[in-house]
């Protein structure tokens, strides 16, 4: 199967891969810091999170990690980069970085806040 | 999914509510069920965590909205994950054609010689099966070629299902034509031969008597000139002809001023009012009609009565868009009905039935014979088309598992099953290209040689070509052989993962046995059955091939001449048979010759009058003196013609063994007696002549009897001489006394009496020889595919004989159980073939003339001869069991 996660990335994938990029997370961490993040921005879904955390558990951009013991010590499943996921990271991030420098866009930006 | 549970009776406490259930149901429901379980506890938890956050910082009122928010997102999400994981498959089976075909196409060229069987067995499936196809196609199922020819039915009298000759009389087609609703028009046929001059040309040519009505009803008015009009179909009137464009084309040179010219038909003229459409031959296939001429011209032909209410006429009608066979059946019935209620003594209360036209062309005495023959033979190709599909998905499952390794290196890189399936379908419709193309090939050149198998004088007229619906037909079987043969290797290709493909020797992988055992023991059940009804349709035609009409047929010619044609008087025609009669017992090659008015029937039909009331119909034959003698006829008693019986004294007859018999029972013999017809005539009988067979071989005895020549004047008769040799040689002989006595008159036909019987067998030899040609080539399809499974089962057994025989096993012990477990397929399909095919039989006893159903020959000899081949196939494999050398085999694997 071809990697489905090459740049430009899906804003909420951006934010996952950002997210355990600190550190890993368990699910509703990942949740809880994605919102943090974007300021509320993205609230992911239970259901989108996890067929997202699939497909990138599949392409090998994130890998499990431990079993931690989440809010009320039930065992949850932790999640974090790996090497390629945070190659992908980056590259999203330098994309990104680069459209940003682009003076048009920039003037667009400014032109869409007045 | 059993993680779930446990997870979830783990996690059930104080914060798992309701919403945590509906959640869960939600994702499993719409999830697809291959989604890792614990993925989704992981959703259900993390869930359960939001909610409980939203609970406690917004209150209970948004914790709802926000459970109810993403209970709804997750049954989107999950049809999502659906689609995501449909479009990857379909990606990946509708990518990569080209890439399968090539390599399809290289396996099958590093194997040729498997290749090759498979591409033979199936070419002889398909073939077989293309072959019955068109000659089905083109004889039963061809339409008429008329517009709408599903709307042409045919009407019968009360005894269609007695005689072949329908009846029905000109007066209740005419009602019939009025007061049917269901039909749009009806029309009546009979059927004649006529000396035709057009020109300088003399020949014989069919013609069909019409009424006006026929062009009409069978919706193909006439391309030039006119067709009949209502006045022409009274008696006496209507001497008008239609030609036949072939007939305008091919010897009027296709000339429009022959319309309004004349044609003379039997010496009499008729005006040519019009020429029928380019490949229009009439009403009935078989026999192509030249000419068509108005019922009124049937006293001018001498071809039927001049009473409007004898019936002699074959119904034809239309029906009406949207009208059933059954409105018009009803129809029928109410007319004929009414006109018994007036003329009692003509017409018949009941009996009149409509049939479908093409239902028409079969017998209407032995309906759904002549399809359940087509049926029979197209089933039996159809099961002939099997035993090779089997051959080939057996051979393609020896690939498989010859193949394991491939499979799983394929699967490790990423190939999905379904795509290794694929696969499989690909090498088998490589495979099937080729065979279709040559099956299409074999079956039109064997319709050539079907075709040339027609004697030349029939008028069947069957055109095989090679048409649309032939390469349809063709397409749609190979495309059904390659999903046969290609399912179960599709299904076991990539069976048993990675690594037991790999590494491991799975038993239960691809090609362990157990699916070419079932292969095997298919294969025999369905070869047993087509076997042994081969083996009974042969015996039909063995009992054919052996049947004998009761009269010499051997050195025997039959010279058929038509005095009418050069209009003789009675007179004249007398004196030239006698001269003809005379000349050709001068001939030194003829030791013996007399007339008849046919060969073995031809004479008026009698109808006596039992003591029951019951009319008994005899058939006659009118015969001049020496005729017994010539063809070998024993007299039981008495004396056959001479020249005491003339014209003018008393008639005489010569009755049959089984009408003596009728007529005398228990007595010597009837001789000196008279006998009466209903109609008042009464004949003397002064002999009686053996049985023989007076039309079909296969027709049981019935009462017949004969008629003097000398009294029962006709200008057709048969010369029949009893010449030295096969007689062939004596025709052109007979031709120049023809020509001596009478320049220019034409021989309406000349052949032997051999070539007359082989003609009446033609069509039961053939259905007999299909029979037997399908279980013969079903025979060699299964000594082929046996081989190849039985050597493969043993082949794949080398290690496992191998440490047996290390261990000290005796080679002969391994022979023996190698041929044990090989015939035990072949024992288990015979015991579920044979008794289907006693089934079938017993079903078809209608069509197996002359043979037992269950013909116990049959039915041992065909298991022996299957199992003696599965033996004779073993018997290498086995051998070579026996004669293992351990370390070597044991190294090898």
């Amino acid at each position: 199967m071809t990697a489905r996660h090459t740049p430009p990335l899906k804003p909420e994938i951006f934010e996952i891969l950002l997210a355990l990029e600190a550190s890993p997370l368990h699910g509703y961490g990942i949740v809880k810091r994605v919102e943090e993040n974007t300021d509320g921005r993205i609230s992911l879904a239970p259901s989108l999170l996890y067929r997202r955390i699939r497909r990138l558990l599949e392409d090998g951009l994130v890998e499990e990690g431990e079993e931690v013991p989440g809010e009320k010590g039930r065992p949850r499943q932790e999640y974090r980069l790996t090497d390629e996921g945070a190659r992908v990271l980056r590259a999203e991030a330098r994309r990104v970085v680069a459209l940003a420098g682009d003076e048009r866009i920039r003037g667009l930006a400014s032109e869409a806040g007045t | 999914m059993r993680d779930v549970g446990n997870q979830d009776r783990e996690g059930r406490g104080d914060r798992h509510g309701p919403w945590e259930e509906i959640y869960r149901l939600v994702l499993r429901f719409f999830f697809p069920s291959s989604y890792p379980g614990r993925l989704l506890d992981e959703a259900v938890r993390t869930f359960s965590e939001a909610r409980h956050r939203v609970h406690s910082e917004r209150g209970p009122v948004a914790a709802h909205r926000y459970a109810a928010a993403a209970t709804f997102r997750a049954a989107f999400d999950g049809l999502a994950e659906r689609t995501d994981i449909a479009s990857g498959l379909l990606a990946d089976l509708t990518s990569g054609w080209s890439a399968d075909l090539q390599y399809a196409v290289r396996q099958l060229l590093r194997h040729p010689l498997p290749a090759g069987f498979a591409i033979l067995s199936l070419a002889a499936g398909i073939g077989v099966n293309t072959l019955l196809f068109s000659a089905v196609d083109s004889t039963l199922l061809a339409p008429l070629p008329v517009p709408a020819p599903d709307r042409v039915v045919r009407i019968f009298g009360p005894d269609a299902r007695i005689t072949l000759r329908s009846a029905m009389s000109p007066e209740a087609l005419e009602r019939l034509d009025r007061q049917a609703s269901a039909l749009e028009g009806v029309a009546g046929i009979a059927r004649l031969e006529a000396g035709l001059e057009l020109g300088d040309d003399v020949r014989l040519a069919s013609v069909e008597i019409v009424t006006p009505g026929y062009f009409e009803v069978l919706g193909v008015p006439p391309v030039r000139g006119r067709g009949f009009r209502p006045e022409e179909a009274g008696a006496g009137a209507g001497r008008v002809a239609v030609l036949s464009h072939r007939l305008w084309s091919d010897v009027g040179g296709g000339d429009p001023g022959m319309v309004g010219g004349t044609v003379r038909l039997n010496r009499e003229s008729f005006t040519v009012a019009g020429v029928a459409p380019e490949g229009f031959g009439g009403s009935n296939f078989t026999r192509r009609a030249d000419v068509w001429v108005a019922t009124g011209a049937r006293s001018v032909l001498d071809a039927g009565p001049d009473s409007e209410r004898e019936p002699w006429l074959a119904g034809i009608g239309r029906l009406r868009p949207g009208a059933t066979v059954e409105e018009a059946t009803g129809d029928v019935e109410r007319t004929m009905s009414e006109l018994h209620r007036r003329h009692p003594d003509s017409y018949s209360a009941s009996g009149y039935f409509v049939t479908e036209e093409r239902a028409g062309l079969i017998n209407p005495a032995r309906p759904g014979l002549v399809p359940l023959a087509a049926a029979v033979a197209l089933a039996g190709a159809f099961l002939v088309l099997l035993v090779a599909c089997l051959n080939v998905a057996g051979l393609a499952l020896v690939r498989v598992a010859s193949r394991r390794g491939e499979m799983g290196v394929r699967l490790a890189l990423g190939a999905g099953r379904a795509r290794l399936g694929r696969q499989m379908f690909v090498e088998t419709a490589v495979l099937a290209a080729p065979a279709a193309a040559a099956g299409l090939w074999v079956a039109t050149a064997a319709d050539r040689v079907f075709v040339g198998l027609i004697p030349p004088l029939s008028t069947l007229d069957v055109a095989f070509a090679l048409d649309r619906r032939m390469l349809l037909f063709t397409a749609a079987v190979a495309l059904a052989s390659v999903l046969i043969a290609g399912t179960l290797p599709a299904l076991l290709a990539g069976r048993g993962g990675i690594t037991s493909l790999i590494g491991g020797r799975g038993e239960r992988g691809p090609g362990s046995g157990a699916g070419l055992r079932g292969l095997v023991t298919l294969q025999i059940t369905f070869s047993a059955a087509v076997l042994v009804l081969g083996g009974l349709f042969l015996q039909t035609l063995d009992w054919y091939r052996s049947a004998e009409p009761g009269y010499v047929v051997s050195g025997r010619v039959a010279l058929t001449l038509d005095v009418g044609l050069h209009d003789l008087s009675e007179d004249e025609g007398r004196q030239f048979y006698r001269a003809l009669v005379r000349e050709a017992e001068g001939l030194l090659a003829v030791r013996r010759a007399a007339l008849g008015r046919g060969i073995a029937s031809g004479g008026p039909t009698l109808r006596l009058e039992r003591d029951d009331g019951d009319d008994v119909r005899v058939d006659t034959h009118v015969v001049g003196p020496g005729y017994f003698e010539t063809l070998g006829i024993a007299l039981i008693s008495g004396r056959g013609f001479d020249d005491r019986d003339r014209e003018g004294l008393e008639p005489v007859t010569v009755v049959n063994g089984t009408l003596a018999e009728r007529l005398a029972p228990g007595e010597a013999s009837p001789v000196g007696r008279l006998l009466q017809t209903r109609s008042g005539e009464a004949f003397r009988i002064v002999g009686v002549a053996r049985d023989v067979k007076y039309g079909s071989l296969a027709e049981e005895p019935r009462p017949f009897a004969y008629l003097p020549a000398a009294q029962h004047y006709r200008e057709r008769m048969t010369l029949i001489v009893a010449a030295a040799g096969d007689g062939a040689g004596v025709v052109p002989e007979l031709r120049s006394v023809v020509e001596r006595l009478r320049p220019g008159l034409p021989i309406v036909e000349a052949r032997t009496l051999q070539a007359f019987v082989d003609e009446d067998r033609l069509l039961a030899r053939a259905a007999a020889a299909i029979g037997a040609g399908l279980g013969a080539l079903s025979l060699f399809l299964a000594a082929v595919g046996l081989y190849g499974s039985l050597a493969f089962m043993v082949q794949r057994r080398r290690p496992e004989l191998a440490v047996r025989m290390a261990v000290g096993a005796r080679p002969r012990r391994l022979f023996g159980d190698v041929l044990a477990r090989g015939l035990r397929p072949v024992a288990w399909g015979l015991a579920m073939g044979v008794p289907l095919a006693a089934l079938a039989a017993l079903g078809l006893r209608g069509l197996l003339v002359g043979a037992s159903p269950l013909d116990p020959r049959v039915f041992v000899g065909v298991p022996l001869v299957l199992l003696g081949m599965a033996l004779a196939v073993l018997l290498g494999p086995a051998r070579s069991a026996a004669t293992l050398d351990p370390a070597d085999a044991l190294r090898n694997e």
